[in-house]
């Protein structure tokens, strides 16, 4: 166990480093130099333009470059944004707390209204309710995420009031204390239901298969033959086995869920990273949209790294 | 397994009948019920991509003052935008942009992904490890985000939006064609092949590629429904095919602020590209479930 682990962990740091590189890469690929890309069309300061620069040691050999890009970004040092006049890593995660709330959030409606509707389709096995639950995984992956956002504003907050219509909190009035979550929580739901989406598809459609593969096991049939209760078998011997490919799903599509709330967090105007990326991209703050970009990047692998160390002890009999 | 191996030969025999190759795919390719409505979402928007132009009643940039955000009546069909374009027009010819973005940047990255995983897959060594770990890395990002960095620092147009969704969907394809290739490549067939002196570009390209095709044609519809998406996801953010080029994406940003009042001029972009995903999600499912032996056998159980 520990041999995989640390063999994991090892293995996460080329893709780390790979990450960094494509970031250095994406500076290089824009069209004129790197500085004058970073500068843009805001009107810099002629030492800071040369401070870039040395910085960027842009007289030097690429992979000298390259070294000095790596020691920078490993320092924390992702760049300033001229448009905001603070360091990126600041502006940036000023904003992470935001999609960290808006995405977890999704992550948990996700995965359980996911595996309750992959369990309730696997038991009732070719009924209504499961032709309903793959036409919905069907949906899931077929809709594009920033019209559903669209359609549940229009349905859900305009027509019939339920939500409110844009942001984190309510503009006219400031709450404090209990009040303060829980006005958070009503502007919440609506744009994490809609994030959630894509993942309660796919995570339904994996708990119906891993549950199905499952209820047919010989021990499903001596925990029934033993006479004990219908849910208690389905909790305690199904669903503990089933769930295992489940952690996979959840963990892995972390990733999607953080692009997604890109799309999501625009339209319901969400104060989190994707807010601030497409704020970016209208100001041409590529500074910010490269930090964000690293740092989105970074945490989908440490969460897949995550996954892969939470799955190698989930389940008994991966030994690798 | 027997099954398999069998369908291997099979494969197999038809590499060898030439020209009729592509006919026993297709015959194989006995799609089920699900599978044919995908066919014909699919259908129907290549035929809205290629005719619909020619059918669309109004110039898509056609602007007309008097007949801003219509509903839907009998002179525009799906009724008007904010600038009274006729929103039947603009769909259909939205629906060529999709597709020439959608199939331009998928075959280009299908091309390129099978050439580097069949190699890899074929001579393994420091070429399959330098190869797949390139792939690794473009792995670990989310696509759309990817697709966005590269749009945004090269510049938006039309050919680099088809170039980053091209270099997004490379290591799908990379990644199947290797693993399959490397089923294929153990195969006794291989070593009889190498044995009467076959080149290795001979085997790769009469031997391995006929086995390793039925995933990839797949992978390629699959990819295609999402590249699609993911077209539609730059276009909404601005950084797709610019305006006043009609795009679904890009409509369905002009009809966001239009919401409360027109619904529907967000309404009809959004369902064109859900038919047209959903089409070709349910035909690469359909071809997978015909096209792959494994699947066969227990399609009721999993598929129900």
């Amino acid at each position: 166990m520990r041999k995989y682990i640390i063999g994991r962990l090892v293995q996460a740091i080329p893709l780390l480093l790979g990450v960094i590189v494509i970031n250095f890469m994406l500076l290089h690929l824009a069209p004129g130099d790197p500085v004058s890309f970073l500068v843009g069309d805001f009107p810099a300061p002629e030492e800071y333009v040369r401070e870039l620069r040395v910085k960027f040691g842009l007289d030097k050999p690429l992979l000298v470059q390259l070294g000095l890009y790596l020691r920078h970004v490993l320092q924390g040092d992702l760049g300033f944004s001229f448009a905001q006049d603070r360091a990126v890593l600041t502006v940036v995660f000023e904003r992470a707390g935001a999609t960290a709330v808006l995405s977890l959030t999704a992550l948990s409606f996700g995965t359980l209204i996911g595996v309750s509707v992959g369990i309730l389709a696997a038991i009732r096995h070719r009924s209504v309710f499961d032709g309903f639950a793959t036409g919905l995984s069907v949906a899931g992956f077929s809709l594009p995420v920033f019209w559903l956002g669209q359609v549940a504003l229009i349905m859900f907050s305009l027509k019939l009031g339920l939500f409110p219509i844009q942001g984190m909190l309510s503009i006219r009035e400031s709450y404090t204390g209990l009040a303060y979550y829980v006005d958070i929580a009503i502007h919440l739901i609506l744009p994490a239901l809609v994030l959630s989406l894509q993942l309660l598809a796919i995570t339904a459609r994996v708990t119906r298969t891993s549950m199905l593969d499952i209820l047919t096991q010989e021990y499903m049939v001596t925990a029934r033959a033993k006479g004990l209760l219908a849910t208690t078998v389905i909790l305690k011997h199904a669903l503990r086995n089933a769930l295992i490919p489940v952690v996979t799903i959840v963990g892995h599509n972390l990733g999607y869920v953080l692009a997604g709330s890109a799309l999501v967090e625009t339209v319901f105007g969400w104060p989190g990273i994707g807010r601030l990326l497409f704020d970016s991209l209208r100001m041409r703050d590529y500074p910010v949209l490269l930090g964000i970009f690293l740092v989105v990047s970074l945490s989908v692998i440490v969460a897949n790294l995550v996954t892969d160390l939470l799955y190698g002890a989930l389940d008994p009999r991966i030994r690798y | 397994m027997t099954e398999r191996t069998l369908a291997l030969f099979d494969s197999e025999a038809a590499a060898d009948a030439g020209p009729k190759r592509g006919f026993r795919l297709v015959r194989r390719c006995r799609l089920d019920r699900v599978g044919l409505v995908g066919a014909v979402l699919s259908g129907l928007m290549c035929v809205a991509a290629i005719a619909g132009p020619l059918v669309a009643p109004f110039d898509p940039a056609g602007v007309h003052p008097a007949d801003r955000l219509v509903w839907p009546n009998e002179t525009y069909l799906l009724g008007t935008d904010e600038l009274g374009r006729d929103l039947l027009s603009r769909v259909l010819h939205g629906s060529r942009v999709s597709l020439q973005v959608g199939v331009t940047s998928v075959s280009i990255a299908g091309l390129v992904g099978v050439l580097m995983g069949l190699a890899a897959g074929f001579y393994g060594g420091v070429l399959d490890l330098a190869v797949m770990r390139v792939m690794d890395v473009l792995f670990a990002f989310p696509i759309i985000l990817l697709a966005l960095a590269l749009v945004a620092v090269l510049g938006t147009d039309l050919r680099n939006l088809i170039l980053a969704i091209t270099i997004v969907y490379v290591p799908t394809f990379a990644r199947i064609a290797r693993g399959s290739t490397l089923v294929v490549v153990a195969e006794s067939y291989i070593d009889a092949a190498r044995s009467v002196g076959a080149s290795d570009g001979r085997i790769i390209m009469k031997h391995v590629l006929p086995n390793v095709g039925a995933p990839i044609i797949v992978q390629f519809t699959i990819n295609l429904a999402y590249a699609i998406l993911v077209e539609a996801s730059l276009s909404f953010l601005g950084l797709g095919v610019q305006p006043p080029a009609p795009t679904w994406g890009g409509m369905l940003s002009d009809g966001k602020d239009y919401i409360e009042i027109s619904p529907w001029v967000s309404v009809v972009p959004g369902l064109a590209i859900m038919f047209t995903v959903l089409g070709l999600n349910l035909l690469g499912d359909g071809m997978r479930d015909a096209l792959d032996p494994r699947l066969r056998g227990n399609e009721g159980e999993t598929t129900g």
